[in-house]
């Protein structure tokens, strides 16, 4: 059983290289917290931060 | 019916006393205890009928041979295919309800249940069996002797065969002990190990740090570890281990590659590490898990085998 991910959250514009993910380019620290629980909960997928502060959202390969 | 007529009633109470001694193996091995398999009380009570019923079939045998029906040896292929669909329904039903749990038990484990669950209906079968045939063959005037006497190879059979059939368990040959949880960042350890990266938001972080529980599970040998790598292996620990306490949020079990250690993390309903220990310790270790050393050793079909 794999894995895929959902979105893709950064706060920096030049990370987004294009690709599957749906990917949010959302400045505020605050913001993408929310943004990525609410989705989270919506998808019901889990939730990875990344060192470099990017949010992921990955889910089972169903 | 021709076997019916020729019944006495010597034959009539060792037949009883093996039905008894059969029935009793069945009650003796059937143990509801927080593993809840069997669940109480409908397949509790299912089993002590089919244990009656293997009881019946292993009484009948004796008297029925003796009476020279020899097609009594039918009733035994009866009962070895009866057994086998108990233990074939035991798989279907455990196997549906694999997605209604918090964890999967997995098929090793369903595959091991069910067997016991077959093993058990031949020990009452032999049970009544044996305790009938040293009746009949002692062939004794006294009847209390003779039940005693039934009664005494009846409990020699069914401690012989529960010896023989009973399994260890996660405790007698991995050291289990609970994790210290750390948090950093997104990033779970236990004793620190890593464990996942789940941990993505500030809630999920504060819920393990708060109310996680954790477990470590340390292989004594090169044996044994080879048993706890084992996918059906961890899989019956960690259902254990989160149908004992309940996941209120996330399950995690992890490999640590360097040292063998298998980590097990989750957010119980209830936070109580005695009993996570308990449940852990007490997981059987399943059958084809098992790395017995001696039989490692035999070298089959010659030197090379």
């Amino acid at each position: 059983m794999g894995k895929r991910i959902l979105v893709y959250v950064t706060a920096d514009d030049k990370r987004v290289a294009g690709g599957d993910p749906l990917t949010l380019i959302i400045q505020d620290r605050q913001e993408q917290q929310e943004t990525i629980t609410e989705l989270g909960r919506a998808l019901r997928a889990d939730i990875v931060q990344l060192k470099n502060g990017d949010y992921v959202l990955i889910a089972d390969n169903k | 019916m021709e076997t019916v007529k020729t019944l006495d009633v010597s034959d009539i109470y060792m037949l009883v006393t093996g039905i008894v001694l059969g029935t009793a193996a069945r009650l003796l091995t059937l143990k509801v205890d927080m593993r809840q398999i069997p669940s109480y009380p409908s397949a509790y009570f299912n089993n002590i009928i089919h244990g009656f019923i293997a009881a019946s079939l292993g009484a009948i045998a004796i008297p029925a041979l003796a009476a020279q029906d020899f097609t009594a040896v039918t009733f035994l292929t009866l009962a070895v295919t009866q057994f086998r669909e108990a233990r074939t329904s035991e798989q279907e039903s455990l196997s549906k309800l694999e997605h209604t749990e918090y964890a999967g038990r997995g098929k090793a484990y369903i595959d091991g249940i069910a067997k016991t669950f077959e093993s058990r209906f031949y020990i009452s079968l032999l049970t009544a069996l044996v305790s009938v045939l040293v009746m009949k063959v002692t062939g004794m005037n006294s009847i209390p002797q003779s039940i005693a006497l039934g009664v005494v190879s009846g409990g020699i059979v069914i401690y012989l065969c529960y010896r023989f059939t009973k399994g260890r368990t996660v405790g007698q040959i991995f050291d289990v002990a609970p994790g210290k949880i750390e948090v950093r960042g997104s990033e779970l350890y236990v004793d620190d190990m890593f464990v996942t990266n789940y941990l993505g938001t500030d809630r999920s972080r504060a819920l393990f740090e708060k109310e996680g529980l954790a477990v470590v599970i340390t292989p004594r040998t090169a044996a044994s570890r080879m048993t706890l790598e084992n996918y059906g292996q961890r899989q019956a620990i960690l259902f254990e281990a989160v149908r004992a306490l309940g996941v209120k949020r996330y399950k995690f079990m992890r490999r640590h590659f360097a040292s063998g250690k298998v980590l097990i993390a989750f957010v119980p309903i209830f936070r109580d590490e005695n009993r996570l220990l308990s449940a852990v310790k007490k997981t059987p270790i399943l059958e084809n898990s098992r790395k017995i050393q001696r039989i490692m050793k035999i070298s089959f079909g010659g030197r090379h085998g």
